[in-house]
C-alpha cells in the first residue's frame, strides 16, 4: 500500500511566515494638510523638497533647520509630518484670521505664505489633532493587514503610501515614519534611507517584516486598536501626551 | 451489510488512527482520512437521510458538492446544517444528524408523504392551500415543518470566520493533472499564481483512480481506455506527480496553494471569491484541541483565471433512481481507492459512458462482484467489450434498469439493502433480473463550468460531447482539463500548460512579478510537460477554448454522440413510474413532474425550474441540469440546444452566513467612532446613542434611577434655566481655502455667504439639484480667502463628497459657461462666475482654485448653553470678551479657554445663548473639564442627544434626520429666508422654481405683501408646522399620520355623526372642501416632546399647506382614521386630536438666542 496521503495541514501555504505583530502608539505629530494647485508644485520643490511633479509615495523633507516626512496622498495633497509637537491652532493672539502660517516651521510657513501672496489657491491646515497613528512591526505583518484592506502589499513598494479603508475605517498606511535622515555634506541635502529608492536595498520591505505607519481618523482609534487586537496584533498605547491630563 | 471496509487500499485514510463520532444517536468508527460518509457506508450504513419534499430514503449518491442525497446536520466540533457527507473530514468526537427526518432517517414518520406523491407534484402549492385565506398561517406551519432540510444553529459558531483579502496574476482552480500543469507553467514565467482546489490533497479526479504507477492492472485498464499502448502512456505515474508539483510550488515565493478552498464566485473587475473551509477537517484532531478552528472568505483580484474545474458525473435515469445503494460510478471509485469501502458486495454497473467499464474493474479489483455492466449503447467498442469480458464481466450492450427491487423497507421505514435490478433489452425483449445490492450509475460527465457561468459566460448544448459547453470564453479565462471537455490525463497536462502560457501572455498587459524569469523547479517533471516547457516556442493547439476543438483523445475508442442513456424510454413510462425517475434529487422532481410543467406551458428553461424546483436544491442542478433540459427538448420535440441552459449563478456551493460577516460582528460589527471625550460620559453614566455616520455620543445622564424622560427633561430644563454642557464633535467641518473659496460656497449654499464679514457667520441650508434638503450648517468666514463650514454629523460624509463634486464638477462647468436664462450677478464678488478665470490653465476649466479640508475629528466641539452660559466660560480661565456687543450672535472668536487654544462660535441649536468652543480635539478633554468645574456653582448639567432634540423641537429647529425626509425643501420648512433666488446660481436653484413657482416665472419664497400671504403652488406642499394635542394624554406619537377631522373641520363634535362626516367630507376653515377626508393623509409627525419650557406635550410635524393651516385641527393617528371611529385598539394607536400652530414653541423672537 502506498504511503497515506496527508491532508495539507496548512491553512496559508506559501506565505510568508507569520509571527506576532505589533503596534505602538504614537505620540501626537504634527500633520500639515496640503493641498495646492498644480502651479504651485515647482516652488513647493525647491522650497522644502515635495516631489515634483507629485506621485503616490513618501519621502522626507526640509528646510532651514525643519525636517519631518510627507506622504504624497493625492495628486495635489500632502500631508507633511513632524513628528511631535503641540497644537498651535489660532495662536492666541485673537486674529480670526489664522491663515497666516501661525505654527508653521518657518520654512514651511514661508513657502506657503509666498504663493499665497502670487495669488494661488493653497490650503495649508494642521490635522495633526484628527488622526492618530500606529508603528506596526512583525513578520508577516502584510498578512495580517490582509484581513481588512484590499492594498496590494506586494505593489506597494518601499515607498508606497495609501489612503484607503481598513476594516471600513478610513486610514492611511505609510512606510515607517521613523525617518532614518542622513544628510548629504556636499549639497546639504537630507535623504531619507529608509524609504529613498536609490537606498531601496538597504531596508527592508514592508511585506518581509519591515515596519509600516498606521494612521486612523482619532474618532476611529479606539475600533480600529480593537480591530488589530482582534487580528492578532499586540497593541501598545501611545506615551500620554504632556498635553493630556490622566484621567481616570 | 452493503457497504464494508476493504483489508487493503484507501490511499487517503490512517489505519493506525481510528477516530469515534456520533450519527443519529448511534456511535461509529471511522480512521483518519475518511470522510463522514465513506466512514458511515464501511460501518453498512446506507440511508444516510431523508428526501426535501417526498421524505424517500436516500443514501450516499456522489462523494463531492454534487450530491443531493447524503446531507448532515454537523452538531460538533462546528455547527453547519446540509453539509454532504462526502465533503465532510472525519474528526474525533465528531456528532452528526440527518436532516430533514424525524425521529431518524432510518425510521421518518414522514416517510408517509411519499404515499401521497400524486396529489404533491411540482406547484402543488400553487393550486392547492388557496383558502380560506385565514387558514393560510396553519397552512404554512405544516409546510414548514414537512419540507426543509437542516436548522440554522441557534449559537454563534465556535469556528472563527475571518475575511481576508488577496491579490494575484493567475488563479488556478483546481489541483488535479491539469491544474498542476497550469500552475506548475505559471509559476515558472514568474507570475503570482494562487493555486486552490477544495480536496485537502491534491490529484483531482486522479484521486478516484487507481495509482496506475503502482498498479500494472490499472495502466492496463487505462491503455485500453484511451487507445494507447500501455508502455507509451505518458500519464503514468501522474498521481505521484501532481504532488510533487504541490511540493516544489509551495517552497516557490510567489506561489500560494490553498488546499480545503473552493472558488465560490467570479465577480465583476477580475474578484474572485474563495471559501476556505474550518481547519478542523484540515487536521485530524479532537474538537477541544488547542487549533484555532477558522473559515476565511478570500477576495481576489486576479486578471487572469484558470478553471481546471473538472466535472460532475451524471447520474441515469430509471424507475427509484434514487433508492440508497444507487450511486455514482465516480463515488464508488473514491470510496474503493480514498477510504479502502467498498460500497456493495455485489454490484450493477449502468452507464451509458465508458467510465462505466473502469469502474467496474475498479470495483472487481477491490473483491466487488460485478453482477453486470449495463450500458444503454446499443454498440461499445470491441477493445471495451473485450476487456470486460477478459475480466469476466458479462456486458448487456443496449439495456436499460426497468426497475429496482429492496432499498426500502415498507412505507419507505428502515434501512433495508437492494436486492435486484431488473433490466431490459432497450429494443424489446425478455427482462432479466440481476441480483445486486449496489447500482454504479455512470452517465458522463458535465464540465464544471459555474465559475465561468456565473458573470459574463453563457452555456450551450454541445452534440458531440452530450454536456454543456461554454458558447465563448470571457477575456481572462481559460479552461483545461475535463473543464473543457478534455478526458485523457495527457490531454489534460497539455490543456494546463497551453491554458497558462495563454494567461502569462495575456498578463503582457499587466505586471508580472519578477518578468519572465523563469524559477528553477527542483523537482521530478512530469516527462510530458518537462517536453513541452523544455521545447522553446513549442505550441499548444489551443484551440478557442470553447471546446468545440478538443486537441486531444480523438483517436480514443470513446463513442463521441449523442447521448444514448435511455431517455426516450423512460418519457414513454406511465406517470406512476415517472413519479419515481427522479432527475433533482435535492427537491424530488421527477420525470412526471417536468412532463406537468411541460403540459402546463412552463417550457421556457427558467420557468420550468422555478416551477418545479428543478436545480435549485443545494447541489443546484449539477446532477439534474443537464436530464430536465434533455427531457423539455424531448418533449417539446427541439433540440436540447434550443432549451438552453439555467442561468448559474454564485456562489458555487453553500456557505455559511457567517462568512459573510467575517470578524465583523460584536464590537466590531461596524467601525464606532468615538469623540476625545466618550470616557468622560462613561464615566458619569451616559447612556451612549447612535448619532449618524456611526458616531457615538451621550443620549442622556440618568442619575438615582431616573428614567429616560426624566433625565432628558430635567437636563433641558437646566438648558432653560441655568446652562448645559453638550458634546458636538460629531459635527462636521470644513475649511474652505482658496481665491475661489466664496464662489464655491455660494454654489452650495442657498443662502448668500461670500459677502460675509471675516469673523461673522450666517446659518446655510446645502440643497441637493432637485431642490431638496440635503444638510443645513453654519458658514463662517475665517479670513479673505478662507471659510469654515459645518455640516450635520449625519451626513458630513456625504457633506464632504458634496464639496467636492461642487469643487471638481459644478464650478468647472459654471465657469465655462454662463448661467442661461438667470439675471446677472448683483454682488460684485461673484462676477467670476461668468468670467473666464486666469489661473485656469487651457481651455477646459479645472477645477475650483478652491480647496476643502475635513477638520471634524480635529476639533472637540463643546457647546456651552444656557442663560448662564456667559457666566461660566467667563470663569473658565478665557481672554475672549465675551459681551455681547464685542462677540455679537453668529460671530467667531479666536483666543485662549481653559489655557488652550480656542475658537469659540456663538452658534444656537437649543434657543439659548450658546458658545460653542472649539479646541483641538487632545485638548478636548481638559477643556471639557475646566468648562464643567467652572459651572457647577451655577448649575451646569452635561446634556445628551434627548434633552438637545427636546430644547430644539421646542425651538422649532429643524433637523435633517426627523423634518427633512428627502421630499422637503427649504422653503417648506419656512427656511425660505436663507434662500436667496435673487444669487447667480446655487446647485438646486433652478429645481425651486419648479416647485414654488410665482407669478413671474420667479419662485416667491416671501409671503406676498399685498395679501401676507404665499402664493398657491399647484399642489399643497408639505409643510412644517407646530402641533399641540387637545387632550392631556402626554406626546404625540412620532410618525403618527395627520387626517383633516372632518366633525370638527364642520364645526361639530369630533367624531360626530352627521351624514358629511360619515362621507368624509370636510370643509376646512378657509372653505376648502376635502372630498374624502377618511382616506387622505395629510403629513405626520416629525418630531414630539415634551417642551422644557412651556412643559406640554408639543410637536412638529409635515402638514399639507399646513403654514396656512394654523388654528386648525387634525386628527392624529396611527391607522386610518375610519377603523378606528369609535374604540381604541391600543395606546399607541390612538386617534387624537390637535391644533396646528407655528412651528415654535420658544422665544419666538430669538432674544434669548441673541442676548
Amino acid at each position: 500500500m502506498a504511503e497515506v496521503d496527508r491532508p495539507d495541514q496548512r491553512t496559508d501555504a506559501g506565505t510568508a511566515a507569520t509571527g506576532p505583530c505589533r503596534a505602538q502608539g504614537l505620540p501626537r505629530s504634527t500633520i500639515w494638510s496640503l493641498q495646492a494647485e498644480p502651479a504651485c508644485w515647482p516652488a513647493l520643490h525647491r522650497s522644502i523638497g515635495l516631489p515634483a511633479p507629485p506621485s503616490p509615495s513618501a519621502g522626507a523633507w526640509q528646510a532651514a533647520g525643519h525636517e519631518g516626512r510627507w506622504l504624497q496622498l493625492g495628486p495635489w495633497e500632502a500631508w507633511l509630518c513632524v513628528e511631535g509637537g503641540s497644537s498651535r491652532h489660532a495662536a492666541g493672539d485673537g486674529a480670526a484670521d489664522a491663515q497666516a502660517s501661525a505654527g508653521m516651521p518657518h520654512a514651511l510657513g514661508a513657502a506657503v505664505a509666498a504663493q499665497r501672496a502670487r495669488g494661488a489657491a493653497l490650503a495649508c491646515v494642521d490635522i495633526g489633532d484628527a488622526w492618530v497613528g500606529w508603528h506596526l512591526r512583525g513578520a508577516g505583518l502584510t498578512e495580517v493587514l490582509a484581513h481588512g484592506c484590499t492594498l496590494d502589499f506586494e505593489r506597494f513598494g518601499r515607498t508606497g503610501c495609501a489612503r484607503t479603508r481598513l476594516a471600513q475605517a478610513p486610514v492611511v498606511i505609510a512606510p515607517d515614519l521613523t525617518p532614518k535622515l542622513t544628510r548629504d555634506p556636499t549639497s546639504d541635502r537630507v535623504t531619507d534611507t529608509a524609504t529613498d529608492p536609490a537606498t531601496e536595498r538597504l531596508a527592508p520591505a514592508a511585506t518581509a517584516g519591515g515596519g509600516l505607519t498606521l494612521w486612523t481618523e482619532r474618532s476611529h482609534a479606539t475600533y480600529v486598536e480593537r480591530w488589530l487586537a482582534a487580528t492578532g496584533v499586540a497593541v501598545d498605547h501611545a506615551p500620554p501626551s504632556p498635553r493630556d491630563p490622566s484621567w481616570p | 451489510m452493503s457497504g464494508w471496509r476493504l483489508s487493503a487500499g484507501g490511499r487517503e485514510i490512517d489505519r493506525e488512527r481510528r477516530l469515534d463520532f456520533e450519527f443519529d444517536g448511534r456511535f461509529f468508527q471511522g480512521f483518519a482520512g475518511d470522510t463522514v460518509a465513506s466512514a458511515l457506508l464501511a460501518a453498512g450504513l446506507r440511508v444516510l437521510g431523508r428526501s426535501f419534499k417526498r421524505h424517500r430514503p436516500r443514501g450516499l449518491m456522489g462523494l463531492g458538492w454534487e450530491d443531493p442525497c447524503a446531507l448532515m446536520q454537523l452538531l460538533a466540533p462546528d455547527r453547519a446544517p446540509n453539509v454532504p457527507a462526502g465533503t465532510l473530514p472525519l474528526a474525533q468526537g465528531m456528532r452528526l444528524q440527518s436532516v430533514n427526518a424525524w425521529p431518524s432517517a432510518r425510521a421518518d414518520l414522514m416517510g408517509l408523504l411519499d404515499l401521497a406523491a400524486p396529489w404533491i407534484p411540482a406547484g402543488f402549492y400553487y393550486k392547492t392551500f388557496m383558502g380560506p385565506a385565514r387558514a393560510w398561517p396553519l397552512y404554512e406551519r405544516l409546510i414548514r415543518r414537512a419540507a426543509g432540510l437542516g436548522r440554522l444553529p441557534a449559537t454563534p459558531s465556535p469556528v472563527r470566520m475571518r475575511k481576508r483579502h488577496a491579490h494575484a496574476d493567475i488563479l488556478v482552480v483546481g489541483a488535479g493533472p491539469a491544474g498542476a500543469a497550469a500552475a506548475l507553467t505559471a509559476a515558472q514565467a514568474g507570475a503570482r499564481v494562487l493555486w486552490v482546489d477544495d480536496g485537502l490533497v491534491p490529484g483531482g479526479s486522479l484521486r478516484a483512480q487507481a495509482d496506475d504507477a503502482e498498479d500494472d492492472r490499472a495502466r492496463q485498464v487505462r491503455a485500453t481506455l484511451q487507445a494507447t499502448p500501455a508502455s507509451d502512456d505518458p500519464s503514468s505515474g501522474t498521481l505521484a506527480w501532481v504532488r510533487t508539483v504541490a511540493q516544489a510550488l509551495d517552497a516557490l515565493p510567489g506561489v500560494r496553494r490553498l488546499s480545503g478552498t473552493l472558488a465560490q464566485s467570479r465577480l465583476d473587475h477580475g474578484l474572485v471569491v474563495l471559501w476556505q473551509r474550518s481547519a478542523s477537517g484540515l487536521v485530524h484532531g479532537s474538537p477541544d484541541d488547542d487549533t484555532e478552528r477558522s473559515e476565511t472568505l478570500w477576495s481576489v483580484r486576479v486578471p487572469q483565471v484558470i478553471l481546471a474545474t473538472g466535472g460532475f458525473e451524471q447520474p441515469m435515469l430509471f424507475p427509484d433512481n434514487d433508492r440508497p445503494g444507487v450511486m455514482l460510478a465516480s463515488a464508488v471509485r473514491g470510496l474503493i481507492h480514498r477510504h479502502g469501502v467498498a460500497a456493495a458486495r455485489r454490484l450493477v454497473v449502468v452507464g451509458s459512458d465508458d467510465d462505466a467499464l473502469a469502474c467496474a474493474l475498479d470495483a472487481q479489483a477491490a473483491g466487488v462482484d460485478i453482477a453486470a455492466w449495463v450500458d444503454t449503447r446499443a454498440t461499445i467498442h470491441a477493445n471495451l467489450r473485450a476487456a470486460a469480458e477478459a475480466a469476466g464481466i458479462e456486458v448487456l450492450a443496449g439495456h436499460r434498469i426497468e426497475s429496482v427491487a429492496g432499498g426500502a423497507g415498507p412505507l419507505g421505514f428502515g434501512d433495508v439493502p437492494l436486492r435486484s435490478v431488473r433490466v431490459v433489452p432497450r429494443e424489446g425483449g425478455p427482462a432479466r433480473t440481476l441480483h445486486a445490492d449496489g447500482v454504479a450509475m455512470a452517465g458522463g460527465w458535465n464540465p464544471a463550468l459555474q465559475l465561468l457561468a456565473q458573470l459574463d459566460g453563457a452555456l450551450r448544448w454541445d452534440p458531440l460531447r452530450g454536456s454543456l459547453a461554454p458558447t465563448a470564453l470571457p477575456g481572462g479565462l481559460h479552461l483545461a482539463g475535463a473543464a473543457r471537455g478534455t478526458r485523457d490525463t495527457a490531454g489534460c497536462i497539455a490543456d494546463g500548460v497551453a491554458a497558462a502560457r495563454a494567461a502569462v501572455g495575456a498578463l503582457a498587459g499587466h505586471r508580472v512579478a519578477g518578468g519572465d524569469v523563469r524559477h528553477a523547479i527542483h523537482a521530478d517533471v512530469h516527462p510530458r510537460i518537462h517536453d513541452e516547457i523544455e521545447a522553446d516556442g513549442a505550441e499548444y493547439p489551443a484551440g478557442d477554448g470553447t471546446g468545440a476543438d478538443p486537441p486531444h483523445g480523438d483517436d480514443a475508442p470513446r463513442a463521441a454522440a449523442l447521448p444514448d442513456d435511455g431517455l426516450t424510454e423512460v418519457l414513454a413510462l406511465p406517470p406512476r413510474q415517472q413519479r419515481h425517475v427522479f432527475v433533482d434529487r435535492g427537491h424530488d422532481v421527477s420525470v412526471a413532474d417536468i412532463a406537468l410543467g411541460q403540459r402546463e406551458g412552463y417550457t421556457a428553461v427558467e420557468h420550468l425550474k422555478r416551477y418545479t424546483t428543478l436545480g435549485m436544491a443545494v447541489d443546484q442542478g449539477r446532477t439534474s441540469q443537464v436530464h430536465g433540459m434533455r427531457l423539455m427538448a424531448a418533449l417539446e420535440r427541439v433540440e436540447p440546444a434550443a432549451v438552453g441552459a439555467s442561468r448559474l449563478r454564485p456562489p458555487f456551493v453553500p456557505m455559511p452566513l457567517g462568512l459573510l460577516a467575517g470578524a465583523e460582528a460584536g464590537d466590531l460589527i461596524r467601525p464606532v467612532r468615538e469623540t476625545p471625550l466618550t470616557g468622560w460620559h462613561l464615566a458619569h453614566g451616559a447612556v451612549m446613542y447612535e448619532a449618524g455616520s456611526n458616531w457615538r455620543r451621550p443620549g442622556y445622564h440618568p442619575r438615582d434611577g431616573e428614567s429616560l424622560a426624566q433625565a432628558a427633561a430635567r437636563e433641558a430644563r437646566a438648558v432653560r434655566q441655568a446652562a448645559g454642557l453638550y458634546d458636538s464633535t460629531p459635527l462636521g467641518k470644513f475649511e474652505i481655502e482658496g481665491p475661489q473659496a466664496g464662489l464655491l460656497l455660494e454654489a452650495v449654499c442657498a443662502n448668500r455667504v461670500a459677502d460675509l464679514e471675516v469673523g461673522r457667520g450666517r446659518y446655510a441650508v446645502l440643497l441637493k439639484e432637485d431642490g431638496r434638503m440635503l444638510d443645513d450648517g453654519v458658514v463662517f468666514r475665517l479670513g479673505p480667502q478662507r471659510y469654515l463650514l459645518t455640516a450635520t454629523a449625519g451626513q458630513s460624509d456625504t457633506v464632504h463628497a458634496w464639496l467636492e463634486h461642487a469643487r471638481q464638477c459644478v464650478l468647472p462647468w459654471l465657469q465655462g459657461r454662463a448661467v442661461p436664462g438667470t439675471p446677472p450677478p448683483a454682488d460684485p464678488s461673484l462676477g467670476a462666475a461668468s468670467a473666464p478665470d486666469p489661473g485656469v490653465e487651457g481651455e477646459t476649466p479645472g477645477p475650483a482654485r478652491a480647496f476643502v479640508t475635513a477638520v471634524g475629528a480635529q476639533w472637540a466641539t463643546i457647546v456651552l448653553c444656557g442663560p448662564r452660559a456667559r457666566e461660566i466660560l467667563r470663569h473658565a480661565d478665557t481672554d475672549i470678551d465675551l459681551e455681547r456687543a464685542a462677540f455679537p450672535f453668529m460671530a467667531l472668536r479666536e483666543g485662549r479657554v481653559a489655557g488652550v487654544a480656542a475658537r469659540v462660535l456663538r452658534v444656537s441649536f437649543t434657543g439659548e445663548l450658546s458658545f460653542e468652543v472649539n479646541v483641538a480635539a487632545g485638548d478636548g478633554l481638559r477643556v471639557w473639564q475646566a468648562l464643567w468645574d467652572a459651572g457647577q456653582p451655577f448649575g451646569l448639567q452635561a446634556v445628551g442627544s434627548e434633552a438637545n432634540h427636546i430644547l430644539r423641537v421646542e425651538k422649532g429647529f429643524v433637523s435633517m434626520a426627523h423634518e427633512a425626509d428627502g421630499i422637503v425643501t427649504p422653503i417648506d420648512l419656512g427656511l425660505g429666508w436663507a434662500v436667496k433666488m435673487d444669487k447667480p446660481f446655487f446647485i438646486g436653484q433652478a429645481a425651486l422654481r419648479r416647485l414654488h413657482p410665482g407669478p413671474s416665472g420667479i419662485a416667491c419664497v416671501e409671503p406676498d405683501q399685498g395679501t401676507g400671504r404665499m402664493p398657491s403652488p399647484p399642489k399643497p406642499r408639505p409643510e412644517l408646522v407646530g402641533l399641540k394635542p387637545l387632550d392631556d394624554g402626554g406626546p404625540l406619537e412620532e410618525g403618527a399620520q395627520l387626517w383633516t377631522d372632518p366633525g370638527v373641520a364642520m364645526g361639530a363634535p369630533a367624531g360626530g355623526s352627521d351624514d358629511d362626516s360619515t362621507r368624509g367630507v370636510a370643509v376646512r376653515p378657509d372653505g376648502t372642501v376635502v372630498a374624502d377626508a377618511w382616506n387622505r393623509s395629510e403629513g405626520f409627525v416629525t418630531a414630539s416632546v415634551i417642551g422644557a419650557g412651556c412643559g406640554q406635550a408639543i410637536a412638529l410635524a409635515l402638514l399639507d399647506g399646513g403654514r396656512y393651516r394654523h388654528g386648525e385641527t387634525v386628527r392624529v393617528s396611527a391607522q386610518p382614521a375610519h377603523s378606528d371611529r369609535a374604540t381604541a385598539r391600543g395606546p399607541g394607536l390612538r386617534t387624537r386630536l390637535a391644533r396646528v400652530g407655528p412651528p415654535a414653541f420658544h422665544d419666538p423672537s430669538g432674544e434669548a438666542m441673541r442676548g
